[in-house]
């Protein structure tokens, strides 16, 4: 089970790390976001 | 370990990862030079600033949506422009309820300290939000709310509260204004 802790905590700031640095990344998280938003409001 | 307890470590760690990768976006973005389509940004800084005379503000009723930023806290969002009668406006709806008023905190912090910093179409104008209640000009905002947006507003839903109406003043304006 630690080895769980620690293989989760490397994905996490994986993760961050892919958010901040890889292009498209973000935009497309916002453009999910966005779409799943304009979803709710129709 | 048991299926149920696998399929709810699954879950659990999908959420995770969704949360810290919003999470990442979010606290990324008050770095940055303006906001996103859905997250809010950091301080306005890129773009003429412009000084002088008010400005025409005729064109902005061809603008959708525009850059706000409160000088405290120095944070940003997309918001719609009202322009009226040669007087332009920003309005914040859901304020009637304790969930909308933790999601948009932005209207009281404003109401506190209007001094703000708008961009509009790659330029920068420092205004002063000053809230209205009532008076004259809240019917004809809220009419352009409804053409412009297809928004529904009254003018009693703006003394009411449920949908805060500020006023863009020149720079100097007092922050508690009387209604334009």
């Amino acid at each position: 089970m630690k080895r769980f802790y620690w293989i989760m905590g490397g994905v996490l700031i994986a993760v961050a790390l892919a958010v901040l640095y890889v292009p498209g990344v973000g935009e497309y998280i916002e453009g999910t976001v966005l779409s799943w938003l304009a979803s709710l409001a129709g | 370990m048991n299926i149920a307890r696998k399929l709810f470590l699954a879950i659990g760690v999908l959420v995770l990862v969704l949360i810290v990768a919003v999470g990442t976006l979010v606290l990324s973005g008050r770095n940055s030079d303006g906001p996103s389509a859905v997250f809010g940004g950091g301080p306005l800084v890129a773009g003429e600033l412009v000084t002088g005379p008010e400005p025409d503000w005729s064109f902005a009723r061809d603008i959708g949506t525009i850059e706000l930023q409160l000088l405290d806290p120095p944070r940003s969002r997309l918001i719609w422009i009202i322009e009226h009668e040669g007087k332009v406006y920003v309005a914040s709806g859901y304020m009637g309820s304790a969930i909308g008023r933790l999601w948009k905190r932005w209207p009281v912090q404003a109401e506190r300290d209007g001094r703000a910093i708008v961009r509009i179409a790659g330029k920068r104008y420092r205004r002063t939000l000053v809230r209205i209640t009532t008076g004259a000009v809240v019917e004809g905002v809220t009419e352009e709310l409804g053409r412009k947006y297809g928004y529904t507003v009254t003018p009693a839903d703006i003394e009411e509260g449920t949908t805060w109406l500020f006023e863009l003043a020149p720079p100097d304006a007092a922050m508690t204004g009387a209604p334009g």
